[in-house]
């Protein structure tokens, strides 16, 4: 088995104002997937897709070899959720919750769950629904992780979690996935975080996946070029001179730099020798800057949402 | 029983003890003051623990207050049966289904769990009633000709209850708004056949009202499926 997760053409509609239009996507096992998109884009509705909760229009969905939804109790049963918002039934304690949850999991281990317990410091007899925000994070983290799953399908789990409890939990998580190479599927709008954790990253905006591809290509595939245009051209800009020709890369985006007569291009699938094609119109890379992931994030948005319009 | 229908059975009790309380007590009070008010209404006494205050009462004036203050158990099931087929599915409605879609379990075997789960957490109102049956008839002494049914008027308790349980615990299986429009549609439809189907009759000559009748009495008479409502819940008869 070589993905984890494998998606084709995933259509979904909702009333007028929302759908996810012709969504594919594949998580290779073993790999940290960040799915990544604004508020709004689909990621929620992706997941509830992914885990049977929602009707698809059309498409297939694969979980560890398991069609979904005809085989869907089977990966449930290696599969680890954390919702967006706790799932527990709130007027559970935290020790019912868990025994709850065990009864349903075959691989739960009841030793380790302990010890997390413990460790998150989480008060057996309190009931679910009085939970503080951080403790309810630790709770559903505790809860996927202690069923031993192969695959982990997070929603973002550390959204509203203070920097302690979300180092806690995220702490939790890869030392899980350290142990065991579990796959992690983790969908959020905090692209730091998952700059930091993640080898694959998928981008949803619109209900349209707009990338894939492994974190190093995509930041390192993409740079900010600042370019100079010749001086026998006056104040011309250098994307003018170049309309003519087929770049050997994608333009994310161009902005006029006015005080050097020049421009800032951000440009996707860049490399060094790339330079030689400025060359041969006369213009000149002044420099090359590497972006952050939430840059090449908020460029790929960008021009994913002009190509659109 | 395995260990995750355990479970469901201890959630499904905690989240409908304290709606039974208030069934439960219903349970053992009512009988006892059904029975207490027939004799009385019959213009007598048959209270075993003061056999010096007892009076004659002829069974037939006994059955007849009986059977006029009897039509509250039917009600009483189908309270019973409704509570328990809410609370079954109350928690599930509050996380929205996403925790019970979130479980490794075919969805029919959780639902049956559930169903499963709630049918044994009847037999508690179940035992109330018994033992207020029990009490209930025990406790007068029973004119001649006359004999209690605790047992059969229990039986029929469980069946109704059971009955509405079930078809109330398939309505609340959907979301709240399915639950809502089907119960509205309902009432709304009692409505306009009320008020439409004499009109029609009235106006156009057409006679709907008889079939309808004819399939409200086939529901609630033998074998329809209704007819355990419609049978005797009296606690004494001949």
């Amino acid at each position: 088995m070589s993905n984890a997760i494998e998606v084709r053409g995933l259509t979904y509609r909702a009333g007028r104002s929302f759908s996810l239009s012709d969504v594919s996507l594949t998580v290779p096992s073993g790999s940290i997937y960040g799915f990544l998109g604004p508020n709004g884009a689909g990621k929620t509705t992706t997941v509830r897709l992914l885990l049977g909760m929602m009707r698809r229009a059309t498409g297939e969905v694969r979980l560890l070899d398991h069609a979904i939804p005809d085989d869907l109790p089977a990966a449930l049963a290696v599969t680890g959720y954390v919702p967006e918002r706790p799932h527990v039934y709130p007027s559970l304690r935290v020790d019912e919750a868990l025994r709850f949850h065990a009864a349903f999991h075959t691989r739960w281990d009841a030793v380790w769950a302990a010890r997390m317990q413990r460790t998150f410091e989480l008060p057996g007899d309190r009931r679910v629904g009085r939970l503080s925000k951080g403790e309810a994070g630790k709770l559903m983290m505790l809860l996927a992780l202690a069923q031993r799953p192969e695959l982990l399908i997070l929603d973002e789990p550390t959204d509203g979690l203070d920097p302690m409890v979300r180092r806690d939990v995220l702490t939790a998580l890869l030392d899980y996935v350290g142990d065991t190479g579990a796959t992690v599927f983790i969908s959020s709008h905090l692209v730091h975080e998952l700059e930091r954790m993640c080898d694959w990253v998928g981008v949803l905006d619109h209900g349209r996946m707009i990338a894939e591809m492994p974190i190093d290509v995509l930041k390192g595939g993409v740079k900010r070029i600042r370019l100079t245009a010749p001086a026998m051209h006056g104040h011309a800009a250098p994307v003018e001179l170049l309309n003519g020709h087929q770049a050997p890369f994608e333009i994310l985006s161009r902005v006029n730099d006015p005080l050097t007569s020049g421009e800032s291009w951000v440009v996707r699938g860049w490399t060094d020798p790339m330079k030689s094609y400025f060359d041969t119109v006369g213009a000149t890379v002044r420099d090359v800057v590497d972006l952050d992931l939430e840059e090449v994030f908020v460029e790929l948005l960008r021009s994913g949402r002009e190509a659109k319009s | 029983m395995t260990r995750a229908m355990t479970e469901v059975l201890r959630t499904q009790w905690l989240a409908s003890r304290w709606l039974l309380v208030p069934i439960v007590l219903l349970c053992i009070g009512l009988p006892q003051a059904v029975v207490r008010l027939a004799t009385r209404y019959a213009g007598g006494s048959l209270d075993r623990l003061n056999p010096g205050m007892t009076s004659e009462i002829g069974p037939p004036l006994l059955i007849g207050a009986l059977e006029g203050l009897s039509a509250i158990f039917p009600f009483l099931a189908a309270i019973t049966g409704a509570a328990i087929a809410l609370a079954a599915w109350n928690w599930d409605h509050r996380t929205n289904h996403v925790y019970a879609l979130a479980l490794p379990v075919p969805r029919s075997r959780y639902a049956l769990m559930k169903l499963w789960a709630g049918a044994l957490i009847l037999l508690v109102p179940t035992l109330a009633i018994w033992i207020g049956a029990w009490l209930a008839t025990a406790g007068v002494m029973i004119p001649d000709g006359l004999r209690a049914y605790p047992l059969a008027f229990t039986a029929r308790f469980l069946l109704a209850a059971l009955l509405i349980y079930a078809t109330m615990f398939a309505l609340a299986a959907g979301t709240i708004r399915t639950t809502l429009v089907i119960f509205i549609g309902s009432v709304l439809l009692l409505m306009v056949m009320g008020v439409g189907l004499p009109l029609l009759h009235d106006h156009l000559g057409v006679d709907l009202i008889t079939p309808l009748q004819t399939a409200w009495y086939t529901m609630l008479g033998w074998p329809g499926p209704f007819e355990v409502f419609g049978g005797s819940w009296l606690l004494i008869d001949v």
